[in-house]
């Protein structure tokens, strides 16, 4: 983000923590697209994510006090994002504690793949079982560490490798199966 | 390329969908602007507080200044009828004075010593109803109505007595 862009980021933060709805309205425009994606992605459902986008974008603009400018706006508002897809999660009764230690061997995941359309494999992201796909994007998608993944999740960190591997396994194949569709 | 390394390089372009912005946007702005609402009828609920907490001190201060006005008033009242009721028992006590001074024949002033008894009873009952529901002002003036009957009726007896001792003196005189 260049020097302007940053200065009128903070104006636009300031504005909004004075209550400019005009402010809010251009932070959420910046932010809306990115957010909604890695909710969907964690959610796995347009409905569910538009109520999670919506809840937190106003709990992002509310607690507007707390936001030191330690990180980025676009970090802190992601951490909002992705707290309430998992608390979400956790009301639909997904227990993570019930994720099972699959071992699954690490270089099966490095057979390399052809070119595909990264709208496929938002696509195929979505389609894999809650647990994984949860691992999945924080690990992979937004660079959490297995062991934050453990805590956040109230797992072990081997859980957490393992059903990144798990998804991993289950994304290629999936993958695998739609390029062999489309050619 | 493996999945990792493709998703890593192509992470900004995996955000292909695109919300309802307007959609969106309409829920959040409801959202925001509930908050100042709740603010407002906050501020309303104090203020309806306030004045509730206002009506009742009115209202207290009024019960009190009223009862209080009320004990003026009838300290008003009570030292006058205080001071007849003390006239009255004075006179009272004179009158059962010179009762006992007089050789009355008991027979004869039956009937006014049951009187005498039915308006005592009177009295005490009254007087027990001034000290259970405080000064009345037609209570004491009942009470003080009773006290003056007695007196009549005392000052009967006598006159009855000073008849009875004249005729027997006139009866010893012939």
């Amino acid at each position: 983000m260049g020097e302007k862009n940053l200065e009128t980021h903070a104006k636009l933060i300031n504005g909004a923590r004075k209550g400019d709805q005009q402010s809010m309205y251009r932070l959420y425009k910046l932010y809306v697209q990115a957010m909604y994606n890695t909710c969907i992605r964690m959610v796995s459902n347009q409905y569910d994510a538009e109520d999670i986008i919506q809840e937190s974008f106003v709990k992002a603009f509310n607690n507007l006090d707390s936001f030191r400018g330690e990180s980025s706006f676009g970090s802190w508002l992601k951490r909002i994002v992705i707290n309430l897809s998992i608390t979400f999660l956790r009301k639909k009764k997904q227990n993570f504690l019930e994720i099972e230690n699959i071992q699954i061997p690490s270089n099966e995941s490095e057979e390399t793949l052809p070119q595909v359309d990264p709208k496929l494999v938002h696509e195929s992201i979505k389609s894999l079982p809650e647990k994984a796909r949860v691992v999945l994007n924080l690990y992979l998608l937004e660079g959490y560490r297995h062991k934050e993944i453990a805590e956040i999740l109230k797992i072990t960190e081997s859980t957490s490798k393992s059903q990144y591997l798990r998804a991993k396994k289950l994304l290629r194949e999936k993958l695998k199966k739609e390029i062999r569709y489309e050619y | 390329m493996n999945i990792e390394e493709f998703i890593r390089k192509n992470r900004n372009q995996l955000d292909v969908e695109m919300p309802d912005e307007d959609y969106l946007w309409t829920g959040i702005s409801h959202s925001l602007n509930k908050k100042p609402r709740q603010k407002r009828f906050l501020i309303l609920k104090i203020a309806a507080a306030v004045i509730v907490l206002i009506t009742l001190s009115v209202t207290t201060y009024q019960v009190i200044f009223l009862r209080n006005n009320q004990r003026l008033i009838l300290a008003k009242i009570d030292p006058d009828l205080a001071k007849q009721e003390a006239q009255f028992q004075n006179q009272i006590k004179t009158y059962y004075q010179v009762l006992a001074a007089t050789n009355y024949d008991e027979e004869l002033l039956t009937s006014n010593f049951r009187d005498l008894e039915y308006i005592d009873t009177l009295i005490n009952k009254y007087s027990k109803d001034l000290s259970k529901h405080g000064p009345n002002p037609k209570l004491l003036n009942s009470l003080m109505d009773l006290y003056q009957k007695k007196i009549k009726l005392l000052d009967r007896m006598l006159n009855e007595i000073e008849k009875n001792q004249k005729y027997e003196n006139n009866k010893t005189n012939i």
